[in-house]
């Protein structure tokens, strides 16, 4: 497959008064035209900074200090801020977490989604009004034509998270970025919101990045899975492979707290214990092993590198080491190797 | 709309009522009389003096002729001045008062506006911190202060501008930037402020995630929305500009109702002291009505009452 986005030992920096913060050490990842690519991990894992690192919408402090961001072949990192500005609203665009607040609160919706056609293309007021129009229509807001003279206070939370995905998508970007679109909306919202994105991939074939740390909803919409940790990818795969035979401790952790249908009342959901640490000083070792109970001494002393489990499935943990001992993973997960198996035979 | 300015307007003139009647019974209550430089008068002269301007009336019924007055836009002779009616007096001062306060907030306001929006872009740079400068020293230097300052060194000493003179624009320029120093320093912080708070918003962030450029973001986005609380302190603004207008119009001898009104003031020129307090009561209460009319017209957010459909 044509590999339009290529993310190659990026690392992010912030300065604080405390010192440096390391959020992001060194994550690879690529992306095809078309697929989804889901982005998973806790809070405070780097997942934002990874995406934003690629539209270079960072805080003043961050310092993208080393590594490549290549669209098409071409380092983004050495473009100009007009090359920049060109590639933003056009060729990647992004959707914000919370629609209340991500809209221009005294424009009127019919212009904030027309904007980027104007930046972007020799197109007349008019025609780029039409296209809005006719996109607003297309995410499902209901009589786009009498409502494009509204204000953002005029429409309920899931239309405005519709408005801000036309306006993602009104210049059908190649890449759209999404980070935790649904996170500030209502279950039955969320679900909407991921069918219309889905939809939307279809008519205009667009790739997307979808960011969540809410597991339930990227089997639903997501070619691949990057699980991320402490500013590290630690395992990445298809989602068969990584939610049906996963490798990583934290995988396996992520996806017990996770309730599935075949979860019975007696099955309690099990959160990982401890906390994230603290990237102002990162561990020397394994970022996990410390939450860890199946961490060995090397974990504390050693980075793992990727192992490769199968062409497209790879995880960082000493785990799959040829010396390493056997474990035996939670049952969940062990019902999780068993499903996987058959999967397999049904191929 | 039309419903809400109409009820506003009604409202004006009823507060305009109960200032009229306070400050009414106030100026009874003041010692002294307008005539008490005049006292080699006999009692029977001052008796005739005194009937002729009704003063002889019990205090009720010249406080009904008064407001009777009013409502014919009568505001009362002069005691002095040639006992020129009191309207006619402000009229031939309204427009000196009027050019050096409108000039003295469209520059302060201005400026104050393009300072406090750099000085938010360029957070914590050197504009910033001059930025900061300025307007501490426009908000703590008095008018009269700054007046005295620039009389002496512009006029006085560097003759570029006239001392003491009111003839052409050349004689406003010192008088309207003693008294643009105080909005130019508040508009400042405040635009600074409400910047700063606007450029780390969200919806700030999509507008760049959409290809506008740094300024493209603040000429479209960014400065709209910090410009809708600044229409609040336009009111404050006006009052202080008219109380700083009273001393400077005296410092550089304008003739503007400002100068009249301290004039009267020394004088017990009761009428005029009355008709400019309700003269200046009228347009602050039209300036904070106006700025609510602008603050409903530029916040699409903001609705009035009864359904938000009109
Ligand atoms: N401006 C900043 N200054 C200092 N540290 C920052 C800054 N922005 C982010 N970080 C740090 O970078 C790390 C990654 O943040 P990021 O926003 O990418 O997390 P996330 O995975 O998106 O979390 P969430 O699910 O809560 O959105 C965090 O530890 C955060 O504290
Ligand atoms: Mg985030």
């Amino acid at each position: 497959m044509d590999k339009i986005l290529e993310v190659k030992d990026l690392h992010v920096n912030f300065a604080t008064y405390n010192g440096t913060v390391q959020a992001i050490r060194g994550v690879n990842f690529d992306l095809s035209a078309g697929e989804t690519l889901a982005i998973v991990g806790e809070s405070g894992s780097g997942k934002s900074i990874t995406v934003r690192s690629i539209l270079q919408l960072l805080a003043k402090n961050a310092d993208i200090n080393k590594g490549t961001i290549l669209y098409h072949g071409e380092d983004l990192l050495k473009k100009s801020k007009k090359e920049m500005d060109n590639i933003r609203g056009n060729k990647i665009s992004m959707i914000f977490q919370d629609p209340m607040t991500s809209l221009d609160p005294t424009m009127t919706i019919g212009k904030q989604v027309a904007e980027p056609l104007l930046i972007h293309n020799k197109v007349s007021k008019k025609e780029a009004l039409g296209r809005a129009e006719e996109v607003l229509r297309l995410v499902g807001i209901p009589n786009p034509k009498e409502r494009m003279n509204d204000y953002p206070h005029q429409f309920s939370g899931g239309q405005r998270q519709r408005i801000v995905i036309a306006i993602a998508i009104v210049d059908y970007p190649e890449i759209l970025i999404a980070d935790e679109p649904t996170t500030a909306l209502d279950v039955t919202v969320q679900a909407q919101i991921i069918d219309l994105l889905k939809e939307l991939q279809q008519k205009i074939g667009t790739a997307i990045i979808f960011i969540t740390h809410d597991l339930g909803v990227v089997a639903g919409i997501a070619d691949r899975v990057a699980v991320m940790y402490a500013g590290k990818f630690v395992e990445y795969g298809s989602v068969d492979e990584v939610f049906y035979n996963p490798q990583h401790p934290y995988t396996w952790g992520l996806l017990d707290s996770m309730p599935t249908l075949d979860t019975s009342e007696d099955d309690h959901l099990n959160s990982i214990p401890g906390t994230p640490p603290n990237l102002l000083d990162p561990p020397k070792g394994d970022a996990f092993a410390p939450r860890n109970e199946y961490a060995m001494q090397i974990d504390l002393e050693e980075q793992p590198p990727f192992f490769k489990i199968s062409k497209t499935h790879y995880a960082a943990t000493w785990l799959l080491h040829p010396d390493a001992p056997k474990v035996t993973p939670p049952k969940g997960i062990q019902k999780r190797f068993e499903k996987f198996k058959k999967l397999g035979d049904s191929k | 709309m039309a419903k809400y300015i109409l009820k506003r307007i009604l409202y004006l003139f009823l507060t305009l009522f109960i200032i009229a009647s306070i400050t009414f019974f106030l100026m009874k209550m003041l010692p002294g009389t307008p005539f008490s430089n005049q006292n080699r008068l006999s009692p029977d002269q001052l008796a005739i003096v005194k009937a002729q301007y009704g003063l002889d009336q019990p205090i009720f019924i010249q406080y009904i002729r008064y407001i009777g007055g009013l409502f014919q836009g009568n505001l009362g002779t002069s005691f002095q001045f040639n006992n020129e009616p009191v309207t006619q007096l402000i009229g031939q001062r309204l427009a000196p008062s009027m050019q050096i306060g409108a000039q003295a907030m469209v520059l302060g306001t201005i400026l104050g506006i393009l300072l406090g929006a750099v000085a938010a872009i360029r957070k914590n740079s050197w504009v910033d911190t001059l930025a900061t400068f300025v307007s501490i020293l426009g908000i703590s230097i008095p008018s009269f202060v700054l007046a005295v300052l620039l009389q002496f060194y512009l006029a006085y000493k560097w003759h570029i501008y006239p001392v003491a003179l009111w003839d052409n624009f050349q004689s406003s320029v010192l008088p309207t930037i003693a008294l643009a120093a105080l909005p130019l320093g508040n508009v400042a912080r405040f635009m600074r402020t409400e910047m700063v708070d606007v450029l780390s918003s969200d919806y700030i962030e999509l507008a760049k995630s959409k290809g506008n450029s740094e300024w493209q973001v603040v000429i479209k986005h960014a400065l709209r929305n910090s410009l809708i609380p600044i229409v609040t302190i336009i009111g404050p603004m006006a009052v202080s500009t008219m109380t700083g207008s009273m001393v400077v119009e005296n410092i550089f001898s304008i003739p503007g109702i400002g100068e009249q009104f301290v004039k009267s003031i020394t004088t017990n020129d009761y009428p005029t002291i009355m008709g400019l307090t309700i003269f200046y009561s009228f347009l602050l209460i039209l300036v904070f009505l106006v700025v609510d009319i602008l603050y409903v017209l530029i916040d699409p957010r903001i609705r009035l009452g009864n359904g938000g459909n009109d």
